[in-house]
């Protein structure tokens, strides 16, 4: 049993993955649509993408645009970790929720709300010119994408950052406390050299993401003309005229070959474990590191940073959707209006992809994790390459960019026959949710599984239950906590993913992040501040209850 | 604030007066059409703005469930050429604003052949081989923002545009948006005309260039920024979206350009394959017909092709204004030149030159 | 002046009053153990004088320099406090070779390097961890992880060492190794010394003086002869040693002495609490305080050998008569039979 389970598993994800995968490979070797009946073989999408003048410049600027973005995010995500996780900080309980919401909100929505604040005629900077006469900063311009890219994607380090911090035994810093090191002198040659695995695996986590960056250049990038990878790719399925399917193919296995690499390196920075070995806590409570006379000044660190992370872009959003006009010359008190909101109403497909996100969410993402779990229980203390080819195996749709991941799976589900009345249905988009989800759900499993002791397991074994009793009786009660929350984490992953349903979308299959990308198309933004405003709250009231419920957002 | 309420009287005024004539008893699919009982729409026309055209429709035929997908340009031509490579089934009935696309599609034998009753009341240069119909007639206009903009200062031709960008760079650094034509099939096709109606399109191009324009990839896009003030004018952007978005957002204005003005027009046709091909003849039917283009122009905002049809937004409002400077983008295959890739090219290469991109 | 001063030190962690005023000195070059079941407070004491937690109540001076004082708000954080503390897991860091772990202290202190090079080179040497000085923390043993701790702590020459539970991560046999060499080191650089510790046997050998804490409050405090041999209340009898512990009826009281009864027994003890006649009395007397006598005689009893078990270096029995069941040590094997047993009666005590 044991054995053709886990064969099950392997060939499942093989297959989920390498079904999309394969097609984008096959996709880029023909000289157009592979369901085009004049396609033949051919390198020349290679040739020409590689040549052309503008896959370079995109390529240098996604290059400095990560490479912008991690410097930026990993050091201030690593320093709010410090200061939330270890120290006493004022208002923490407070701080930290806010502190991941930029994780869970639609990049495009993010940007837009950005324009709103800060942008050239934004209510921030017209504010800011009135009192110094000019604008002292440039919304769209490269510098301007890699600082809110670096903002925004603080969480992301933070999260890892501080899971390791959590797990850091806290006398290996009263240790240096005793020996006579202040608070910040404690951060720079204890705690955080002791994390430093997990600094280098957001490093490389954020560097990754960098390149798959669509819906902040798309609004910020573009009226500057200023292509990354996956604007580029964008603007490939216009260049020509009609899409060039095996063009945007070459470009995506570019961004899979430049970013596997990394994950690899990443892998093997890992295995070199014993000088950074996480040294359990006995979990018994410890006294926060004292910030004496810099607990204020961090304080206005971490609000400064919520404020223009947070804050502006969701003042931004909201203020888009109560208004009928805003910008220069618009007294905003004299254009208020719940128009929008009620708009909605008149648009069935709108009020359907609501519908559809919190079924997608909910049902959707219950099965996912169940799917995952399943997955995580096979790869679950076993000693085998086919754990590390499995490892690898799920990176790889994170590679890919969502737009391609979703163009691939409609592909799959228009020509394999066998599925292909599903989709239409909210089925399809689910797959590709799962599968472009795989690798976060599956570390969200792992951590959990990595929590049960091997004895409870082994004594359910020498007992007399069966694998499979087992995981039944001993494994998943005990990590059904971690299961829950694993559930409200892809819950909010799955409302506020965007790029991956735009070519699944149809009636019976719209959800709000497509929904924004198609309506980006039309500019009918006072509906997408709306929508986003819904999705907002409804992540908003998720991630509230999850942390009332004790959910670690880290796993 | 007045102004909205005398436009929203005059709506309402507007709204009253649909004309009434053409029923279901007159057209002879409409049996056929009740067998099929469904039809299946692609379509570039945002929902909001064809909610008129579609409640007019049901209401004529009750029978006929209809799915309206609204859909952006490359995705209709993405799902349709897929799906029906696929062979699983497609939509019945095309209705997309990339003219281009539309006219490929058709010309690779994708639609149906289909003489509809309503030929006679549409220009010639609109219908393609009975397959392919213009079914609008939209001006490109040039859009301003109404409170940073003095209306004597709003160009009124494209000459005086470039005069303007010359004369006064400076005042309109980063304030004009216009369509990026490497991203956007839409602003493509407006400047390739553009170049061959204007001698002086390259130094448009270059005055855009020289006042570092924004280009964007949708309409939507931009005027949400002529609205907000990032920019004060718009160029090449469809008046019927203007129209449509001056209801909310009073600080909207446009002007057609008297030099000449591109008329553009949304093209329809019905797939070959349509599994519901007779629900899609009596929508085609229904779309050119004076009831449909009435409703079209009165409560979509959308310009009429037809010429009967009266009123400030239709084809037969323009050609009053405007007389001869009126040049309609012609549905036929001429319009394939663009995809033709090493002038495409070609387009795109000077036009990055010129805007020192 | 003592090293170390702390009067009536409160702490409550939740609704737990982990230390309920808890007074003590430590004089120059003392060796002073806190030792305490788990839960009674010591490693908080401990961690309060260090300045790793803030007690609610009390006053610390070390060296006659006030540190913490709940009165005046004042508290010297911990990195101000020049300690040295030696944590149970340790606490090596690390990303940090042995040398670069001692000689942290050192060069927050800013030492010369040439200095550091030097002390830091001397303690390791003294601790014989010379030849590890490249090395890191995985690839140390247990016990030489435990060096590295201690050479980490004094290398700056704290005015009070403070060792928690040290030696509770070693193996048994280490461990024994570990305490005299522990006590001869600290004696040897003349520090004062605060020695957590659960384990009696540790607190009594390398302690001058020794704290017994119950409940956060002192029981008993005296040298660690003192504290074995003359226990002053049930708390701390039972605690140390290995004892027979058991109930009978106060038959007579005689002064200090009481005889207790019980059925078919009786035996005159010592009594170390108020105890009025016929009321209920615990005899407590330490297992090798009770032994096997070769005939009759004063405060004996015939017993019953029910068992003899084989422990290595002795045996041990136990012995039976009506509901008194008691255990002692000896050196051979005995069948089972009556045997008489003499519990002399300065070593029972009556509670």
């Amino acid at each position: 049993m044991n054995r053709t389970f886990r064969s099950f598993a392997v060939v499942t994800v093989a297959l989920v993955v390498f079904g999309p995968l394969g097609l984008i490979i096959y996709q880029s070797f023909l000289s157009e649509a592979f369901f085009s009946p004049t396609a033949r073989p051919s390198l020349g999408a290679y040739q020409y993408v590689l040549a052309d003048s503008g896959f370079h410049s995109a390529f240098g600027t996604s290059l400095l645009v990560s490479f912008g973005m991690t410097v930026i995010a990993v050091p201030l995500g690593s320093l709010l970790a410090f200061l939330l996780v270890r120290t006493d900080l004022p208002w923490k309980k407070f701080l930290e929720p806010w502190l991941l919401v930029p994780i869970f909100l639609s990049p495009v929505v993010l940007a837009f709300g950005y324009v709103v604040a800060v942008g050239p005629v934004g209510f921030f900077s017209l504010w800011a010119k009135s009192l110094l006469g000019t604008i002292p900063w440039r919304l769209y311009s490269l510098y301007g994408l890699i600082v809110i890219a670096g903002l925004t994607h603080v969480p992301h380090s933070f999260l890892y950052v501080s899971s390791a911090l959590r797990s850091l035994d806290p006398s290996v810093e009263e240790a240096a406390r005793v020996a006579g090191a202040g608070p910040w002198r404690i951060a720079a040659t204890v705690s955080l050299p002791l994390v430093l695995p997990s600094i280098l695996f957001s490093s490389a986590l954020i560097f990754l993401l960098g390149f798959e960056l669509f819906g902040l250049p798309l609004v910020l990038g573009d009226p500057a003309g200023l292509l990354v990878l996956t604007t580029y790719l964008y603007k490939l399925t216009n260049l020509l005229g009609v899409p060039s399917y095996h063009l945007m193919a070459v470009v995506a296995l570019s961004i899979v070959a430049l970013t596997f690499p990394l994950v690899y390196a990443q892998r093997r920075m890992l295995r070199t474990a014993g000088r950074f070995a996480v040294i359990g806590g006995k979990g018994q409570a410890f006294r926060p590191l004292p910030l004496g006379a810099f607990r204020w000044p961090a304080v206005g660190i971490v609000l400064l940073w919520l404020l223009v992370t947070v804050l502006l872009p969701l003042i931004g959003v909201a203020l888009r959707s109560v208004v009928s006009q805003w910008g220069e010359g618009i007294n905003l008190a004299e254009v208020l209006t719940l128009d929008h909101f009620r708009e909605l109403q008149n648009h069935p497909n709108l009020i359907r992809g609501i519908i559809n996100t919190l079924l997608l969410g909910g049902i959707g993402g219950a099965l996912s994790v169940g799917f995952y779990a399943i997955i995580g229980l096979a790869a679950h203390r076993w000693q085998s390459r086919w754990v590390s080819f499995l490892d690898y195996l799920v990176m790889l749709p994170r590679a890919l960019p969502g737009l391609i991941v979703g163009l691939a799976f409609l592909w799959v589900f228009l020509f394999f026959k066998p599925i292909a009345p599903l989709r239409t249905t909210l089925f399809s988009l689910w797959i590709a949710y799962t599968v472009v989800w795989l690798a976060y759900g599956l570390r969200l499993i792992s951590a959990s599984l990595l929590q049960v002791k091997p004895e409870l397991e082994e004594a359910a074994r020498v007992i007399g239950a069966g694998q499979g009793k087992v995981y039944g009786d001993v494994t998943l009660p005990l990590i059904r906590f971690g299961l829950i929350g694993s559930w409200l984490l892809m819950f909010m992953m799955f409302v506020r993913e965007y790029s991956t349903g735009v070519y699944l979308l149809g009636p019976g299959t719209e959800v709000i992040g497509s929904l924004i990308v198609s309506l980006w198309g039309t500019g009918a933004l006072d509906l997408i501040s709306a929508l986003s405003v819904i999705e907002v709250v409804s992540v908003g009231l998720i991630l509230f209850i999850a942390l009332r419920l004790g959910v670690r957002l880290d796993a | 604030m007045n102004s909205l309420r005398l436009g929203t009287l005059v709506f309402c005024v507007l709204m009253a007066s649909v004309s009434p004539g053409y029923t279901a008893e007159t057209n002879p699919n409409a049996a056929a059409a009740q067998k099929e009982g469904k039809l299946i729409i692609y379509s570039s026309t945002d929902s909001a703005s064809v909610e008129p055209i579609l409640q007019d429709f049901k209401a004529l035929y009750p029978f006929l469930q209809v799915e309206y997908n609204d859909l952006n340009t490359t995705e209709i031509y993405n799902r349709f050429t897929a799906e029906s490579a696929s062979g699983s089934g497609t939509a019945d009935f095309m209705w997309s604003s990339a003219m281009d696309l539309q006219i490929q599609l058709a010309s690779k034998g994708n639609a149906l052949t289909y003489a509809s009753p309503e030929n006679s009341s549409l220009p010639k240069w609109a219908i393609w081989q009975n397959q392919a119909y213009g079914t609008t007639f939209e001006p490109v206009s040039i859009a301003y923002n109404k409170r940073l903009l003095p209306a004597d200062a709003v160009p009124q031709s494209h000459a005086d545009l470039v005069k303007l960008l010359k004369a006064k760079p400076d005042v309109y650094k980063e304030k004009i948006a216009t369509f990026d034509p490497e991203k956007s099939g839409v602003g493509f096709l407006m400047m390739t005309q553009d170049a061959k109606v204007f001698p002086q399109f390259w130094d448009l191009a270059k005055g855009l260039g020289a006042t570092g324009a924004k280009v964007y990839t949708s309409t939507g896009a931009m005027l949400e920024k002529v609205g907000s003030g990032e920019h004060t004018l718009a160029y090449n952007i469809i008046g019927s979206y203007v129209l449509l978005r001056q209801k909310k957002d009073a600080s909207l204005g446009y002007v057609l350009p008297k030099d000449y003005t591109l008329v553009f027009s949304r093209i329809a046709f019905i797939s070959k394959s349509a599994r519901n091909p007779n629900a899609a003849k009596l929508f085609l039917d229904y779309l050119l017909s004076k009831r449909g283009q009435t409703v079209m122009s009165e409560k979509s905002l959308v310009y009429s092709i037809r010429s009967d049809v009266p009123g400030p937004i239709t084809a037969a409002g323009l050609n009053k204004d405007l007389g001869k400077a009126v040049k309609p983008i012609e549905v036929n295959t001429d319009i394939l030149a663009g995809l033709e890739q090493t002038k495409r090219l070609e387009f795109m290469k000077q036009w990055k030159e010129a805007l020192k991109r | 002046m003592p090293d170390l001063i702390a009067k009536d030190i409160q702490k409550q962690l939740g609704t737990a009053q982990v230390l309920c005023g808890v007074s003590f000195e430590l004089q120059p070059g003392e060796v002073l153990a806190l030792l305490g079941p788990s839960g009674s407070g010591k490693t908080t004491l401990l961690r309060s004088v260090a300045g790793l937690e803030r007690p609610d109540n009390g006053k610390i001076e070390i060296r006659g320099r006030v540190v913490f004082d709940a009165a005046t708000g004042l508290e010297v954080p911990a990195e101000q406090r020049g300690l040295g503390l030696v944590f149970q897991s340790y606490a090596i860091w690390p990303h940090r070779s042995v040398f670069e772990n001692v000689a942290y202290g050192l060069r927050l202190r800013r030492v010369a390097n040439a200095e550091v090079h030097q002390k830091v080179g001397d303690v390791l040497k003294r601790l014989g961890l010379d030849h590890l000085a490249e090395r890191y923390a995985h690839q140390l043993s247990g016990g030489q992880q435990q060096r590295v701790a201690l050479a980490r702590a004094i290398v700056y020459n704290p005015p009070v060492l403070l060792l928690d539970e040290p030696l509770s991560n070693l193996d048994a046999k280490l461990r024994e190794d570990a305490r005299a060499w522990l006590r001869e080191l600290i004696k040897q650089i003349g520090n004062s010394a605060l020695y957590v510790t659960h384990d009696q046997t540790e607190a009594l050998a390398i302690a001058d003086r020794v704290l017994l804490l119950d409940k956060g409050q002192i029981q008993q405090e005296g040298p660690p002869e003192q504290i074995y041999g003359e226990p002053t209340s049930r708390f701390s009898a039972e605690f140390m040693g290995s004892n027979n512990c058991f109930e009978g009826k106060i038959a007579e009281v005689s002064g200090r002495r009481a005889r207790l009864a019980g059925d078919g027994w009786t035996l005159w003890g010592t009594l170390k609490a108020e105890k009025s006649r016929d009321t209920i009395g615990t005899g407590l007397v330490r297992v090798e305080s009770v032994r096997l006598a070769d005939g009759a005689g004063d405060h004996r009893l015939k017993m019953l050998l029910k068992s003899a078990l084989y422990l290595g270096e002795r045996w041990e029995y136990v012995l039976e008569l009506g509901d008194l069941r008691l255990r002692t040590w000896g050196e051979t094997s005995r069948p089972a039979g009556e045997y008489w047993v003499s519990i002399p009666p300065e070593a029972l005590w009556i509670f």
